[in-house]
């Protein structure tokens, strides 16, 4: 290119700078003046011989009178669009006044638009003349044009220099406007992120139970010109009215708010406006806090306690608790709305907690129903995906490798726009990312994670919010909270949201109708599904698409194998042969290690470690925990079972498979060696059910041989399914109900016994019925006492309340059901319990039977109940048979 | 909510003489100043559920149903979901605290009620 191609092209870029600048200004939007001070400076470097140049605002805010200015040369610069004398006359007399000519000698005024012919005013005149330096109109007023003519006197050098600038300025520009028209595509890659989740189940919409504290304390954080409100709400429902009438009572002086008006029922409309009202309010919040607090029980925390001019006055006796209280309730107002002012100015929002919290379900719900809606700009980054990119800039080749996304060098370039958007739209632009835990390398990544956050507080309104596994984040991330950008992190430790029945309910028909399951779940199965999320999910990935028909109980045995088949012929044929051992493997190295909760895979071939990946992925099965730490450890994998029983399953099939082959003695040996341990349990549990299901003699034997084996048979005989109960099943619990020493163990297999309604079962109610028809009058009063206690029980009549809420219970008219609606045997059982009674309610379980008539589920239990040797029983039966009032 | 949390769906806040009259207390004893507390503790200091949904959380949440259910976990029928109030009361205490065994929460509610049962007649 030669002199005139250069002149040309910067002739063409100045001509469109300044199209630029009275466009933007015709619009109201005189901003542009100081980005173009910025822009301009590498031009006005070249062209006035200031290689030191610098725009003075980043040496002192609010420089006055110049804008920029090289020390070196002592030349100094005016950049304005308003060429007035009037404009011009104000700068040199702010220069003099601040005695600019100390630092400069020579005084320009840039005209971004067009100067004024002539420059003739007396008011100018004047100072100019006031000046100690040297300044004429017609050289020190400069505009394009001036500078263009000045660009021509240049060696061609330069003008290739200022040439490849403008071009390089230009196009950058050209390609965030670009960026901007293109927001919506570029955010919309997040959007597909969620997609992502969705489709791997991270992210279960239905299925989400929201954690509506923390949810709220995002709304503040990440939408404050909409939610800043709730801080006036706080503040318009502060009144001293119940504190002045103590303080009266108290012979005190009454407070008075201070908190203005205006305060309340201002709407800041931008960010800059809402910094001022913000620390208006917490100014405020201040000056009221200074009262109260003294008054309060707060009153250590800040100010010296209130002194009452007289402490032993009766006034102050009556009524200092209740002004305490008073003043601590408004106190406590205070400190909350200073609470959100705080999360507004947060920066971070790290979440950390334990495992299965639903920490993703929350950050995607987030994007989705509160961001979206609000149309916050936001950028989703899951963070496993960072593992797809080199360590050291992750972050940055994140979000650099979006087709959407401008050119940019360096994470600032990136971070420039986000923060330009948020103030486009008047709303933070927010950084979620995702489970940090889960990329590889944490030290290195903790180191780059700092760097970004670090950079990210530069900017106003650019916020984060990070995900993480509380152990993960104590042993890996935990030096964050030593940076000084730690002062911006809101942290928040727990997610578990507290369910009640109704909302357990409510997830539990949600869970099934996303799975598609079709059926009825009752009883033993509905409660252990509410109460258990996780086997809640395995269960529904187990039937999904299915109908279960009526289902009262739920055999884990039974439910584990059938899960892990389906999770394992999902895999690709490759994998699929080497899954359930790569499992056993895994059982066996825990066994081995005697550490449960933890292991290494850095011994595992490729293939294993691929299979046990692709169980981490899900994190239903297997889960990633955190490494040892130092050098040894790099490149490992620690992982563990997600849920305990499943682990406990696994670990039985494996040890019941080996004892098939002929290695029973394997299993004696390893149930001996784990009896102290609390994976005991579950793998007998397991172990036993498995042998049973196998009907495998050795290992049936080796369990049955163990210690303690009656306790464990009670404990796990709920779990043995209905085609593999047999004659001496029933035996061992007809033995146990007639234990009396045993009464724990005995109530246990009572209850069990009560809610199996089933005949075609052999462990069923019936067992129980006849037991209880057996007893004599002693031992029937002692069983029904230790069903009905509690071994912690302080009251010795709390079983015979705990009958009597039973019959009230029943009582209740439920719909004009009556008796109608419980079964024959369940209604033996409480004519049994009922004989024990108070008075008040053995008339009552009387009179219901009474009114039932000839019910044929009532008839049928009194029949049942007729053999009872117990007078207690023939009692109450004779009460039925004969209405009261009316003689035998 | 937990259970503690009482939950007042109500067309009409009755102003306090109203209140205090169907409790059949004098304006000026001491009954007065004690169920004043009560009045402000139900229809002063508690939370209108329905005027937080509609200043606040209607973007997010599409209707007032799941709004209360999803964030609060109330469950209302379709007639008390119609009512123009939704007050949330966070841990009655004083009279109201259900732990005390002399407390008056039920007559206090049953009171509420009939106000609203009569203004609705």
């Amino acid at each position: 290119m030669n002199r005139d191609d250069h002149l040309n092209n910067i002739a063409k870029y100045v001509g469109r700078l300044e199209h630029e600048i009275r466009a933007l200004n015709a619009v109201g939007r005189f901003d542009i003046n100081s980005v173009a001070e910025d822009f301009l400076i590498p031009v006005i470097k070249l062209v006035f011989d200031c290689p030191d140049l610098q725009n003075l605002n980043n040496v002192r805010a609010n420089f006055p009178a110049v804008d920029l200015g090289c020390t070196t040369n002592r030349i100094a610069f005016q950049v304005t669009t308003d060429g007035s004398s009037g404009k011009v006359e104000k700068t040199l007399e702010k220069f003099h006044q601040h005695r600019l000519d100390n630092t400069f000698d020579h005084l320009y005024v840039v005209a971004l638009t067009e100067k004024q012919s002539s420059y003739t005013a007396k008011r100018l005149e004047l100072a100019i003349g006031a000046l100690a330096i040297p300044f004429d109109p017609a050289q020190h007023i400069v505009d394009w044009r001036d500078i263009l003519a000045r660009i021509r006197h240049l060696e061609t050098s330069k003008l290739e220099a200022i040439d490849q600038y403008l071009a390089a300025s230009w196009a950058k520009r050209d390609s965030n406007a670009n960026f901007r028209e293109q927001l919506d595509k570029f955010l919309a890659f997040s959007t597909e992120k969620i997609e992502v989740e969705k489709t791997s189940r991270k992210y279960i919409p239905a299925i989400f139970v929201e954690t509506h504290s923390t949810k709220e304390e995002m709304r503040l954080f990440a939408n404050p010109l909409f939610f800043y409100r709730k801080i006036q709400d706080k503040l318009r429902r502060f009144s001293y009215d119940r504190l002045n009438a103590s303080l009266r009572i108290a012979g005190q002086p009454e407070l008075v708010s201070d908190v203005d008006a205006s305060l309340l029922s201002a709407a800041p409309a931008s960010f800059a406006e809402l910094s001022a009202w913000l620390d208006r309010a917490s100014d405020s919040i201040d000056v009221e806090l200074a009262k109260v607090r003294p008054l309060s029980w707060y009153r250590g925390e800040g100010e010296a306690p209130y002194k009452p001019a007289a402490p032993d006055s009766a006034g102050w006796m009556i009524a200092r608790l209740q002004l305490e209280g008073a003043a601590s309730g408004l106190t406590s107002r205070l400190n909350e709305a200073r609470v959100l002012i705080d999360l507004i100015r947060n920066k971070i929002f790290l979440v950390t907690s334990m495992a299965g919290q639903g920490k993703t379900n929350f950050v995607c719900d987030l994007v989705e129903n509160q961001f979206r809606l609000f149309e916050i700009p936001c950028l989703f980054i899951p963070a496993r995906q960072l593992n797809g990119f080199a360590p050291g800039k992750r972050l940055f080749d994140y979000i650099a490798h979006n087709r959407y996304a401008p050119d940019g060098t360096k994470l600032h370039d990136y971070l420039t726009l986000f923060d330009q958007v948020a103030h486009d739209v008047q709303k933070p632009f927010v950084i979620l990312i995702d489970g940090i835990n889960e990329v590889t390398n944490l030290t290195s990544f903790n180191e780059e994670l700092k760097a970004f956050c670090g950079a990210v507080c530069q900017y106003d309104w650019i916020k984060l919010v990070i995900t993480c596994r509380s152990e993960f984040f104590d042993e890996r991330f935990a030096t964050m909270l030593n940076e000084p950008f730690a002062a911006h992190i809101h942290r928040v430790n727990d997610l578990r949201s507290k369910m009640t029945e109704l909302s357990k309910a409510r997830l539990l028909k949600a869970y099934l109708a996303h799975f598609s399951i079709k059926g009825s779940l009752q009883g033993q199965a509905k409660a252990f599904l509410e109460n258990d999320l996780l086997l809640l999910r395995i269960f529904c990935e187990r039937y999904e698409g299915s109908d279960i028909g009526y289902v009262t109980d739920i055999y884990k045995g039974d439910l584990f194998a059938d899960y892990l088949r389906k999770k394992i012929d999902s895999f690709p044929q490759q994998h699929q042969a080497k899954a359930l051992p790569t499992l056993f493997k895994i059982v066996a190295a825990m066994l081995a290690a005697d550490d449960f909760s933890k292991l290494s895979v850095r011994d595992f071939t490729l293939e294993e470690q691929e299979i046990v990946r692709r169980f981490v992925e899900d994190d239903v099965i297997l889960r990633r925990e955190v490494e040892s730490d130092g050098l040894a450890a790099a490149g490992d994998l620690a992982i563990s079972f997600t849920y305990d029983e499943l682990r406990d399953f696994v670990i039985a099939y494996r040890l019941v498979d080996r004892a098939a082959a002929d290695q029973a003695q394997a299993l004696t040996e390893i149930l001996a060696r784990l009896s102290s341990r609390p994976v005991y349990e579950g793998v007998y549990r397991y172990a036993y059910l498995l042998a049973r299901r196998a009907n495998n003699p050795a290992a049936i034997a080796a369990c049955e041989n163990a210690t303690n084996f009656t306790e464990h048979f009670s404990l796990n005989v709920h779990l043995l399914p209905p085609a593999v109960q047999t004659s001496e099943d029933v035996a061992r619990v007809k033995a146990i109900l007639a234990d009396a020493g045993a009464t724990r163990r005995r109530r246990r297999i009572a209850l069990f016994l009560l809610y199996r309604r089933d005949a075609a079962e052999l462990l069923n109610i019936s067992i129980l019925i006849d037991h209880l028809n057996g007893l004599d009058e002693e031992e029937h009063a002692k069983f029904i006492r230790a069903i009905f206690g509690g071994h912690r029980d302080y009251d010795p009549h709390a079983w015979r309340q705990s009958i009597d809420e039973l019959v009230t219970d029943v009582g209740k008219d439920e719909g004009g059901r009556g008796l109608v609606r419980y079964a024959p045997h369940w209604l033996a059982f409480f004519l049994h319990a009922a004989a024990h009674a108070g008075w008040l309610e053995r008339e009552s379980a009387s009179t219901l039977f009474q009114e039932a008539g000839d019910a044929a589920n009532c008839v049928e239990a009194l029949a049942l109940v007729r053999p009872a040797k117990t007078a207690a029983v023939q009692t109450l039966l004779a009460d039925i048979a004969e209405p009261a009032g009316v003689p035998a | 909510m937990t259970k503690k949390d009482l939950v007042l769906p109500l067309r009409r806040i009755p102003p306090l003489g109203e209140f205090l009259d169907a409790l059949q207390i004098k304006p000026a004893g001491l009954a007065a100043q004690l169920f004043t507390g009560v009045y402000n503790q139900l229809f002063v200091w508690s939370t209108d559920l329905r005027a937080q949904y509609d200043q606040y959380y209607c973007v997010e949440y599409p209707t007032l149903a799941a709004y209360l259910e999803i964030a609060h976990e109330i469950y209302l029928e379709p007639t008390e979901l119609e009512k123009t109030h939704i007050l949330k009361i966070k841990a009655p205490g004083g009279v109201l605290e259900e732990a005390y065994d002399d407390n008056v929460r039920d007559t206090v509610i049953d009171c509420v009620r009939e106000l609203e049962s009569s203004y609705e007649d």
